[in-house]
């Protein structure tokens, strides 16, 4: 009998002090602390309501066998960027669905998910936005704009193929240079440049990154050749608009889709987030000459919200 | 423990391969991180359609199309501008008043004047760049000394080199042709850490015009390294050095000779440079220190002859040496403020220093100091409204201090139209040679010594006693853009009125004292009248299709003076140029232009008129790739219509014919 009681007591302690694991709560596991990764995480719990519990890890504070605890004992996990993303499919070893947030399609295609979980237990909201989108908005800012620049490596090869099947559709031309390595960007930028109306950035680590942003843009000032960029932080830099999907705009793309997977026990497949804006560095604008139509009206004929 | 180091090295390598790997990886991280801020208003220039003055912008597209070897000719693509050639090397560019040594115009290279403190204008074949080496030149139409000061009374011309960057690697071009023309021209541009750099070399010979002597030798080198500094500064340095000879002269005659054949030989060079400091996003300070320097050399022969027998010829040479130098620096700050104001002040001093005993007769060397401060403020009243007002104080040694202002008002009822109003003030300051020659027949015997010509006044002695030439400018400008059908028109219509123009006239009441070798009177510099100038100039660009580009100029001037010469601008000008790209990377350029009978200033005694004429030109060219080289083969034809009589001094055979240029280029 005292044994019994023994271990009755310890369930009831166990259960006092249950792991926040257990149960039905949404585990939203960022890679980082930063603002961003903060602001999907509030609007991903704003998304989903109060009454779902939500717990959020930072990456930092959990290792692989709590990972893989949490992957057997619940059924939802969130994670938001690619680290957690990968460290999630890495030590995965349940049957919790997993919906990254906030990393690039190119990514997300290529992770690893152990063979058992099915195919609607897998999905995700892209970073990166629709070929459609960018194009629309060379289209709909640069009406006269015929020959657009675009420089890619290999790795992106699925996106370009993207792009230029929809550059068709928008009666675009695509002068495309591939580049290997980093320093491949300069010579194929002078010779796409002088080619095209404007230059598409698109995420790619070796085209365009922190290091090489600055000789990028500069390169295309003095060519005149304005740029659509893919970030905020783009367009601040120095590109004439950029399209992008913030953190809250993914955050509240995947609390929908969590909200489907809660009420149905099926995650909607891989998708980019449906709310985007975009934004304008009019002064570049200007000093290139360039006539921009209305932003408002740019950005209602896309569909964007207001930044 | 070999193998143990072994396995370390491979283990280092495999992380250093992952490292690796996992930088050129995506992540979110591309999408979130704040990239500096490259491209601050302030150092930027203004939009066409919200600058004060019409503007006409030769890109290197352009440039490239037009197949033009000559620097001065691509200024036939804009309107308004005439370009004119007394010899195969002397080339006149002007706006409005045509004449030999274009005074009225500024030129810049970079930011930096190269305009000739001695005898005026450009030398534009002792330029030390490269046509390869230039990303752009624009051409300001009209008055701007509110912006760079007196002589840029017509208008400003500023011709942009290319960065480094922009241009890396190797580049080698060819050119042969008609009139003995050869040039070899090497480039090479490469970057360091945290710099980079461009140098070129180049060698152009050209046999010049049919019937004169006035063969052109060059040697060139330029070089250009731009720096990036910690903390948002940037350092451009520039150099650039000329050096080679000029044919010059007339055949004898009978009584002798004072302007035989000759070789002039020319030294030039250039040092420039440009700081950049970006103080906030909204403030950049821009420091500019730069040298130019010119000098010439010619022994010409002179002698006087009697043909009966027996007579032994006098005199043997002449001594032409000039030197012009001016070194200059400036500082300019441009602030973008929150209230859709931007500005931008700053200040110069200059020092000039002309040497010449042939012309100013005086061993001395002649020294022209002035300073200056300017402030352009451009206020956006309404997203409708904008309003640029400006002014330039420049207080130059030799004549003293004028103020150059203006404001124009610019209504924009959409961002594709632009109507301009604009209201300026701009004066030429005399050159030294206007306030300073002494210009006396100087020959010497075979040992040197000075030959005593007692009956000799000089050709001109110039009392200083002139005050600059002034302009009050009145226009409307219209900048119109049709993104859609990718087509602009920009439109001015103005009326300049010119006091105290200055002329050389004989001091005596005869004009027939101050004429012939030996005058018996000098001349001298006088503000001789007015004259009121009302024109009109258009450009059309249009991409009729995506391979197709048309470019259309058009000028009408009507001048009413008050001193002799009353039409010495052409009344009407056009000019007509389609780019074409035919498939497999064939471009073909045709270029058309019109130019009506005028009378130069100056030229030909001053009544030498100058036919009309009609130019066509053409380039085809075929782009290739070789092995990853790329390269073009072009074929440049000028003046395929009638050979036309060009800008001549007293010689009736002054004839550009038709002419044809290959060019090779290799980018490796």
């Amino acid at each position: 009998m005292p044994r019994r009681i023994l271990i009755l007591c310890l369930c009831l302690c166990w259960l006092v002090n249950a792991p926040a694991w257990a149960g039905d709560v949404i585990h939203l596991i960022l890679s980082d602390q930063g603002g961003a990764y903060q602001e999907a995480a509030e609007a991903f719990r704003d998304g989903i309501g109060q009454r779902q519990a939500i717990k959020v890890w930072s990456l930092a504070d959990l290792s692989a066998s709590q990972v893989q605890d949490i992957t057997r004992t619940t059924d939802l996990i969130v994670p938001v960027g690619v680290k957690a993303a990968r460290f999630i499919a890495e030590h995965h070893a349940g049957q919790a669905a997993v919906l990254s947030l906030m990393i690039p399609r190119a990514v997300s295609e290529k992770l690893q998910w152990p063979v058992s979980l099915g195919r609607k237990k897998i999905s995700a909201v892209y970073i990166d936005q629709l070929a459609n989108r960018s194009l629309g908005l060379i289209a709909a800012a640069f009406p006269a704009a015929r020959r657009v620049g675009l420089l890619i490596s290999a790795e992106n090869a699925a996106v370009a193929k993207l792009l230029t099947q929809e550059a068709v559709r928008h009666n675009l031309k695509l002068n495309m240079e591939t580049v290997d390595a980093a320093d491949d960007v300069a010579p194929a930028l002078r010779r796409v440049l002088p080619e095209s109306d404007v230059l598409l950035l698109v995420p790619d680590a070796i085209a365009i990154n922190a290091g090489n942003a600055q000789n990028v843009l500069l390169t295309t000032y003095r060519f005149r050749v304005p740029v659509i960029g893919f970030s905020q932080g783009l367009s601040k830099a120095g590109a004439v608009a950029s399209v992008y999907s913030s953190p809250a705009q993914i955050g509240s793309q995947g609390a929908l889709m969590a909200t489907r997977w809660l009420q149905g026990g099926e995650l909607p497949p891989p998708q980019h987030a449906g709310e985007f804006s975009i934004a304008f560095n009019s002064h570049v604008a200007r000093s290139l000459g360039v006539l921009l139509p209305k932003e408002d009206d740019i950005r209602r004929k896309l569909g964007a919200q207001s930044e | 423990m070999v193998k143990r180091r072994v396995c370390l090295a491979l283990t280092w390598l495999l992380l250093a391969q992952a490292q690796a790997e996992a930088a050129q990886e995506l992540s979110e991280a591309d999408f979130l991180v704040e990239f500096p801020t490259v491209l601050t208003a302030s150092r930027l220039a203004q939009p066409l359609m919200d600058a004060p003055n019409s503007i006409t912008v030769i890109d290197r597209k352009l440039i490239e199309a037009s197949g033009y070897h000559n620097l001065s000719d691509l200024f036939r693509l804009v309107p308004g501008m005439f370009v004119g050639q007394e010899k195969g090397w002397f080339h006149n560019v002007s706006r409005t008043f045509a004449d030999s040594y274009s005074r009225r115009l500024q030129v810049l290279v970079d930011g930096r004047s190269v305009y000739l403190p001695s005898i005026g204008g450009v030398r534009w074949d002792a330029l030390p760049i490269a046509i390869d080496d230039i990303e752009r030149i624009e051409v300001v139409r009209g008055p701007n000394a509110a912006s760079y000061g007196a002589n840029a009374f017509t208008g400003v011309i500023n011709i942009i080199s290319r960065h480094p960057d922009d241009v890396a690697g190797r580049m080698l071009h060819l050119v042969t042709g008609d009139h003995d023309h050869r040039e070899a021209w090497f480039r090479w541009a490469g970057d360091a850490e945290e710099s980079s750099h461009r140098l070129t070399l180049g060698r152009r010979e050209d046999g010049g015009l049919t019937y004169q002597f006035d063969d052109e030798r060059t040697n060139m080198l330029s070089y250009r390294g731009d720096f990036s500094l910690a903390g948002q500064q940037a350092l451009s340095l520039q150099l650039g050095l000329l050096d080679g000879t000029r044919g010059a002269g007339e055949p004898d005659v009978p009584i002798g000779n004072l302007d035989g054949f000759r070789n002039q030989n020319l030294d030039a060079y250039s040092l420039q440079a440009d700081y950049k400091r970006t103080l906030s996003p909204a403030q950049t300070l821009q420091i500019k220190a730069s040298l130019d320097h010119l000098q010439t050399r010619e022994i010409i022969p002179a002698y006087f002859n009697l043909p009966v027998p027996g007579f032994v010829p006098v005199g043997s040479y002449m001594e032409l040496n000039q030197l012009s130098r001016r070194w200059h620096g400036e500082v300019q700050l441009n602030t973008e403020h929150n209230t859709g104001l931007r500005s931008s002040m700053g200040a110069y001093s200059r020092r000039d220093e002309v040497q010449s005993f042939y012309y100013l007769n005086t061993t001395d060397k002649l020294v022209a100091n002035s300073w200056g401060a300017f402030g352009h403020i451009e206020w956006r009243l309404d997203p409708h409204w904008l309003l640029n007002v400006g002014a330039f104080y420049e207080d130059y040694e030799p004549i003293g201090g004028r103020l150059s202002p203006r404001a124009t008002l610019h209504w924009q009822p959409s961002s594709q139209h632009s109507l301009r109003f604009g209201i300026s003030r701009a004066y030429r300051n005399p050159v030294l040679f206007e306030t300073d020659a002494d210009w006396i027949l100087k020959i010497y015997s075979p040992t040197g010594a000075l030959l005593p010509l007692p009956v000799v006044s000089p050709f001109i002695l110039a009392s200083g006693n002139v005050k600059p030439e002034s302009m009050l400018s009145y226009e409307i400008g219209y900048l119109g853009q049709w993104p859609e059908m990718a087509a602009n028109l920009d439109l001015r219509l103005f009326r300049e009125r010119i006091s105290d123009y200055i002329s050389a006239e004989c001091t005596s009441v005869t004009r027939r004292d101050c004429s012939g070798l030996l005058p018996i009177a000098p001349k001298d510099f006088y503000n001789i009248g007015s004259a009121t100038q009302q024109g009109l100039e258009a450009q059309f660009k249009w991409r009729a299709a995506s391979n197709t580009q048309i470019l259309a100029n058009y000028a009408f001037l009507d001048i009413d003076s008050d001193f002799d010469e009353k039409r010495y601008s052409p009344s009407q000008q056009y000019g007509l140029h389609v780019m074409h790209q035919f498939p497999g990377e064939i471009d073909l350029t045709l270029s058309h232009y019109w130019v009506p009978s005028f009378k130069p200033i100056g030229i030909g005694g001053g009544n030498a008129i100058l036919p009309a004429f009609k130019r066509l030109d053409a380039r085809l060219a075929k782009r290739f790739k070789l092995d990853g080289l790329r390269g073009q083969v072009a074929l440049v034809w000028q003046n395929l219509t009638d050979p036309y009589l060009e800008f001549s001094d007293n010689n009736p055979e002054n004839i550009f014919d038709h002419r044809a240029y290959v060019h090779f280029q290799l980018d490796f």
